[in-house]
């Protein structure tokens, strides 16, 4: 994942990972936050990514916009590539 | 109920509040249990249990579910076995035997309902009491005694003693600890706290026979951030709390379960209310976190709940005078304020003793008003992404199976007393390293200054010191970060190099992550863990016009900024402030506070606030209210759902959440720079006594400081 | 010369011995091992008592022991206590043998001996030896001797000590090796000044002569020994204190278990005994088990120092056979009681700590472990402390407990605040202030400290009032009453 693919990030004041340490369903979020973190810090480093980890928590990802809107999507289940799918969907989708 | 059932009732209060629920937890598992290979079967009054090899008698006998007296006895510290109250038949042997001194072998048989132990308790009982002054009445230890609950229950019924009682000089132990030694049994669970858990050498027996006087001998202070602590031990009203003597008796007190919050650990503590009014705090155990103790400072520094306390809004009026005002108006106020600032120009800093609750209030108005910028106090710059990056990863257990520790900007010794605790027990029990870069101050345990400048820490994370090898070899080595190392300008590229250093050196290896960071407030990580940091459009180009602080004292605000002070002590902040909306303290509000490990634990609250005060979230409903951008919640659970909304681990109280360690990832996109050569690492706490607005407003606090001073000159 | 078995150096050795003695002039009949023909002898010159019946049938006197069978042959000082007169003595004549026989041989000897430990518990000596670890796991053993001689009525040890220093120096050698111990360390009480400065004087001299130290006597070990001095406490005495006390903390009793023997000084494997213990040692081995056992009835083995002192013509210290009874003991070598046998009024036969007995008991008593203990009493340290009828026996009680009192070390219970009480009672009762209950009571208090404390001073302050309780309690109520009487009269 290159950068570039990251730059709408800049549209986000903040996005927020939740997972769980181990399940199943939430390898994929995993993984993606393990290759991609260093990526989508470099695209934007000034927006918070925060990763919030709990046991048995299923995967989400949330995207706060501005004046406080967020949207919320779920990771449960999707491996890296699918999470990445949703992080550019969110990233793209910011509510006027 | 029966006066004894009362009695036996309230002795087991009593031991629970002392001994904790270990005992009761240990009964509940031994009824399940089946004969383990590890355990040896023993009859204790007939009853077989299996108890883990090489325990003592009283294990088995409280497994068994039976209450064995004690004074001398504390499952915290070493055996003494000099009350003689344990007393215990063991059939075979030809006398009584102390059980909390003796090893169990296979098939003893324990009894203790038969005269003999039925005698010897009684004997026991009246040589205690023969020497004990007739203090009850005036005893700050009456109505939570062990010896008048003891006596009560296995003593005899009548005195025979008709000679001159004993009497001992009281000794002077500092501000803290109020001594009436003639009341003394002699223990010694208070020598044997300072000497084996607080580490100072300074109590212990002079003179032989009764002559023996439990004291300092040379009329010193006992120095230690851990001296309240033998308040509890003490079984009788020979040391008791200063601060809090003839102010109340115990059952006129109502206990409330809380979270200190004037350190990071998130001590457990009761706070005992009577009315409303804070009487005193005391600790609630917690093996996890604090064991059985807490710090002076968590003890001592409620009388500062009710001194300079903001118990009404208030205005600036054009003279430059605060003024007293109403809720309406003042809110009315501030929201018009907000309204007419663009957003980028507000500032909202959380003080770093607030809730998670009233900090993601505040975070969530000021994103919906458009304002990004969110700061911690003092933490302005420090990343909130990766949990690991400022937690304590290896969980304040965990201290306990280190084997090598490398503090880094930190004197754990006052940044958090009870930590300290189990980084003394690693070394001296366990044989721990411990090096430092950073303070050079004795810790109550040997260890090795390294220095104290970033081109000391440069040598190790380049791997060129000598200790990297012993980190290399270590099983499980340890890094502890100061907080104060988090709020230097350039925290990010040491924090880099030191999770490099983490990496190489084996600190973070396959389940044992040694990274730490120990913070030095209660509200600080729950800030970071919600994510009260600047979000993207969040700059410093534009300059602050508003700052919203939330209980912060210490805060970035130029010249003709307007300043709304939300918290509840009148002090340094509240002196900028150009509206005061006044808060409830730690004690008045229910709240989750994230502790150093990233456990969130609740605060209950014991009171209500003072005066016309409200709770903070509350503050912050409102005043969304009167902004226009109503928050969406009403109760207390619905913003608990809110917080659980923004990190799942406020949903699981009481918990630690394995974090993730990023690897390397966490800094990698931070620009090499070079650390500030020039600010030698030092530690957040100059002054134990006084670190935040509730302890420096604190009046034994500050005798506390005048004796150490006297101490030190 | 020498032949291969133990036994045959023994004899080569008693040989060395009667060269020795006859340079000396003493008159030395020749060494004997066990012979009904010398029991006959013995019978022939001493009227037959009777044995106490506890014992085995074969009747036979203890007592009268000759000049021959010794241990201690200057317990006077008349000769010259350090090296050279010790070696004409017959001490450190070839220890290297005995060292060189081994530990396990000269446990088995100890144990075949039947010698009970001196220092007042009676425990058997070879079989409290055999406690120590074969095989060390890493620490090292230590023998630490027990010279802190406080119990009120002893004074062997010290007539040991700078009499005869060089035995319980080269004890100390010979039972280190039993133990496999690294070192010695000689606890002695700081009031002993004298007896120190001659135990370290004759250190020093064997240790230039080689005797200790490297390659000590030449076997290639290395022991030595070491000497610590108190500083005037009694709980010191109890092997527990005296190794915290060594260890450089205050001098409070440890709990057992763990027992010495696993955790002692500095946590390893430790034997405290007594000096007489130690200082027998060579000397048993030298003339063997069998001649040492050939004292004493059976179980209670061996020679003994006896101190006499109190109401007799000629207090002294005297060794002599143990069982041998207490009349002649007083009679022969103390010249009798102040006025005649009849006028004895009770004997505290071992040391303040155990309880006294009265004259009907002591007239026909043995004076070993097994015969005291069965009267109600115990042999101790064997320190005859003799009163006669002038005694007020109960002012003489109080005195002891205002010495157990005093020496308390204060950390359990029963004991710190017991003896204080009942010192107050017995202070009373010597006036006869008091009222009858009381005596119940002091009764009752005494068994509330006995066997409840961490170490035996809670019993040892206990006994003796136990022992006043159960043989004057007349003489008691009679003194209340006619105090409360006369204050009657007075009011």
């Amino acid at each position: 994942m290159s950068k570039a693919a990251f730059t709408g990030l800049k549209a986000v004041q903040e996005l927020r990972f939740h997972l769980c340490q181990t399940s199943k369903g939430s390898e994929g979020v995993r993984n993606f936050l393990m290759s991609s973190y260093k990526t989508l810090k470099a695209a934007s480093p000034s927006t918070p990514v925060l990763i919030r980890e709990s046991s048995g928590a299923e995967g989400k990802l949330y995207a706060r916009y501005d004046m406080g809107v967020e949207k919320c999507v779920k990771l449960e289940g999707l491996d890296a590539k699918g999470v990445e799918k949703c992080l550019q969907d969110l990233v793209s989708s910011v509510p006027k | 109920m029966t006066r004894l059932a009362v009695a036996r009732k309230a002795s087991r209060e009593a031991y629970k509040t002392l001994f904790g629920a270990r005992a009761g937890a240990m009964r509940a598992m031994s009824a399940e249990a089946a004969p383990n290979p590890d355990t040896v079967p023993v009859t204790v009054n007939g009853q077989e249990v299996h108890v883990p090899k090489g325990v003592t008698v009283l294990y088995a006998c409280e497994q068994a579910g039976v209450d064995v007296p004690r004074f001398c006895y504390h499952h915290k510290l070493s055996i003494a076995g000099n009350c003689r109250m344990c007393l215990v038949e063991v059939e075979k042997s030809p006398k009584p035997v102390a059980s909390c001194a003796m090893p169990v072998m296979p098939g003893m048989n324990i009894k203790t309902t038969t005269d003999l132990v039925k005698k010897a308790r009684e004997g026991v009982m009246e040589f205690l009491l023969i020497n004990h002054p007739l203090d009850c009445p005036i005893c700050d230890q009456g109505g939570e005694c062990e010896l008048q609950d003891q006596s009560y229950i296995f003593g005899s019924d009548r005195s025979r003693f008709t000679e001159y009682k004993r009497a001992v000089e009281d000794k002077e132990l500092g501000p803290l600890v109020k001594t009436v030694m003639t009341r003394c049994i002699h223990c010694t669970r208070c020598v044997r706290f300072s000497t084996e858990i607080a580490g100072v050498q300074d109590m212990g027996i002079t003179g032989r026979g009764n002559q023996a006087e439990v004291g300092t001998y040379i009329s010193k202070l006992l120095a230690s951030e851990l001296s309240g602590n033998v308040i509890d031990l003490c079984p009788v009203g020979a040391l008791t709390s200063k601060p809090f003597a003839f102010t109340a008796r115990s059952w006129e007190l109502e206990g409330t379960p809380s979270i200190d919050v004037t350190d990071g650990l998130g001590s457990n503590i009761r706070v005992d209310t009577r009315g409303n009014e804070v009487m005193r705090i005391v600790p609630r155990a917690n093996e996890e976190v604090n064991e059985e103790w807490i710090s002076d400072k968590a003890r001592f520094s409620y009388d500062a709940l009710k001194r300079q306390r903001l118990d009404r809004p208030m205005v600036r009026g054009s003279d430059g005078k605060l003024q007293e005002t109403s809720w309406e108006f003042a809110l009315d106020y501030v929201a018009e304020k907000l309204k007419a600032t663009e957003p980028d120009a507000i500032r909202a800093v959380a003080g770093k003793l607030c809730d998670a609750e009233s900090m993601i209030s505040l975070k969530d108005m000021m994103n919906k008003l458009g304002a990004s910028h969110t700061t911690p106090e003092g933490m302005a710059n420090v990343s909130a992404d990766v949990r690991s990056s400022y937690l304590f990863n290896s969980n304040l257990v965990g201290v306990e199976d280190a084997d090598y520790v490398l503090l880094i900007g930190t004197n754990p010794r006052t940044e958090a007393p009870v930590l300290n605790v189990r980084l003394r027990r690693a070394v001296i029990a366990g044989g721990a390293t411990v090096t430092s870069v950073g303070p050079n101050a004795d810790l109550s345990y040997p260890s090795t200054h390294l220095g104290d400048t970033t081109a000391t820490l440069e040598e190790i994370t380049s791997g060129k010191h000598a200790v990297c090898e012993a980190i290399k070899a270590a099983n499980n080595p340890m890094v502890i970060v100061g907080s104060e190392l988090l709020r230097r300008a350039d925290s990010k590229i040491l924090l880099k190099k030191i999770h490099a250093m983490c990496d190489e050196l084996g600190v973070v290896k396959g389940d044992w992550n040694g990274f730490n960071v120990l913070h030095d407030a209660g509200g600080t990580v729950g800030a970071l863990d919600i994510g009260f940091v600047p979000g993207t459009s969040a700059s410093n180009d534009v300059p602050a016009k508003l700052v919203y602080s939330l209980g912060a004292e210490e805060f970035d605000a130029p010249a003709g900024a307007f300043i709304v002070y939300q918290g509840h002590h009148g002090a340094q902040g509240a002196s900028k402030a150009d509206v005061i909306l006044p808060g409830a303290a730690y004690t008045e509000k229910t709240g989750t506070y994230v502790n150093t490990e990233g456990r969130a634990q609740v605060a209950v609250a014991s009171m209500g606030p003072v005066g016309q005060a409200k709770e903070d979230w509350r503050i912050l409903r409102a005043l969304s209210e009167f902004a226009g951008v109503p928050l969406p919640y009403n109760t207390h659970e619905q913003v608990h759902r809110r917080l659980a909304e923004v990190a799942p681990h406020f949903a699981k109280l009481n918990e630690v959440e394995a974090t993730l360690w990023m690897n390397g990832a966490t800094y990698a996109h931070e620009k090499a720079r070079k650390a500030d050569a020039s600010i030698p690492f030092k530690s957040s706490v100059e002054n134990f006594f006084m670190t935040d607005v509730i302890s420096k407003t604190s009046a034994t606090m500050a005798k506390c400081t005048e004796a150490r001073n006297e101490m030190n000159a | 010369m020498f032949t291969r078995t133990g036994r045959g150096l023994l004899r080569t050795l008693s040989t060395a011995n009667r060269v020795v003695a006859r340079e000396n002039g003493d008159k030395l009949s020749a060494i004997r091992t066990f012979r009904s023909s010398e029991i006959s002898k013995i019978r022939a010159l001493t009227p037959v008592s009777r044995a106490y019946a506890s014992v085995e049938a074969p009747e036979r006197t203890h007592g009268n022991l000759s000049d021959a069978d010794r241990i201690f042959t200057n317990l006077y000082g008349r000769h010259d206590p350090f090296l050279k007169g010790a070696m004409a003595r017959g001490d450190w004549y070839e220890t290297k043998k005995l060292v060189e026989l081994g530990a396990d041989w000269i446990v088995n000897e100890m144990k075949a001996s039947g010698l009970r430990g001196r220092g007042g518990a009676g425990f058997p000596s070879g079989l409290k030896w055999s406690f120590m670890p074969k095989v060390s796991d890493g620490r090292p053993s230590y023998l630490v001797v027990n010279a802190d001689e406080s119990e009120p009525g002893t004074c062997k040890d010290r007539e040991i000590m700078r009499h005869d220093p060089h035995k319980l120096l080269e004890g100390c050698l010979i039972a280190g090796t039993a133990m496999r111990a690294r070192a010695a360390y000689i606890y002695i009480r700081g009031e002993y000044v004298n007896e120190r400065l001659a135990l370290e004087r004759a250190l020093a001299e064997a240790y230039a002569a080689g005797f200790l130290g490297k390659d000590a006597c030449g076997t290639g070990l290395d022991f030595d020994v070491n000497i610590h001095y108190g500083a005037g406490a009694y709980i010191c005495g109890e092997e527990t204190a005296l190794i915290e006390s060594l260890e450089g903390k205050q001098g409070k009793p440890r709990l057992k278990p763990p027992f010495p023997a696993n955790v002692g000084l500095y946590g390893c494997p430790t034997t405290v005994t007594n000096v007489e213990t130690v200082a027998v040692a060579p000397t048993i081995l030298r003339r063997g088990p069998e001649w040492f056992a050939s004292f004493g009835r059976k179980n209670n083995a061996g020679t003994k120092l006896f101190c006499i002192s109190g109401h007799v013509n000629n207090p002294c210290t005297v060794e002599e056979e143990m069982s041998i009874p207490l009349k002649d003991l007083i009679e022969k070598h103390c010249g009798g009681v102040r006025g005649g046998w009849d006028n004895l009024l009770a004997v505290i036969p071992g040391g303040s700590s155990v309880p006294m007995i009265t004259k009907d008991v002591c007239d026909d008593v043995l004076m070993d472990f097994d015969a005291l203990k069965g009267v109600g009493s115990g042999l101790g340290t064997a320190a005859v402390i003799v009163m006669d009828k002038s005694t007020d026996v109960v002012d003489a009680i109080a005195r002891l407990s205002y010495f157990y009192k005093h020496e308390s070390c204060g950390q359990c219970t029963p004991c710190r605040e017991g003896t204080s009480w009942i010192y107050n009672i017995m202070k009373r009762l010597v006036k006869g202030d008091a009222r009858l209950e009381e005596v119940e009571m002091l009764q009752e208090i005494t068994k509330q400290i006995e066997g409840h404390t961490i170490c035996a001073l809670g019993d040892a302050a206990a006994w003796p009032v136990q022992g006043l309780l159960k043989n004057f309690s007349p003489l008691i109520r009679e003194r209340i009453t006619a105090s409360s009487d006369a204050k009657k009269i007075a009011a």
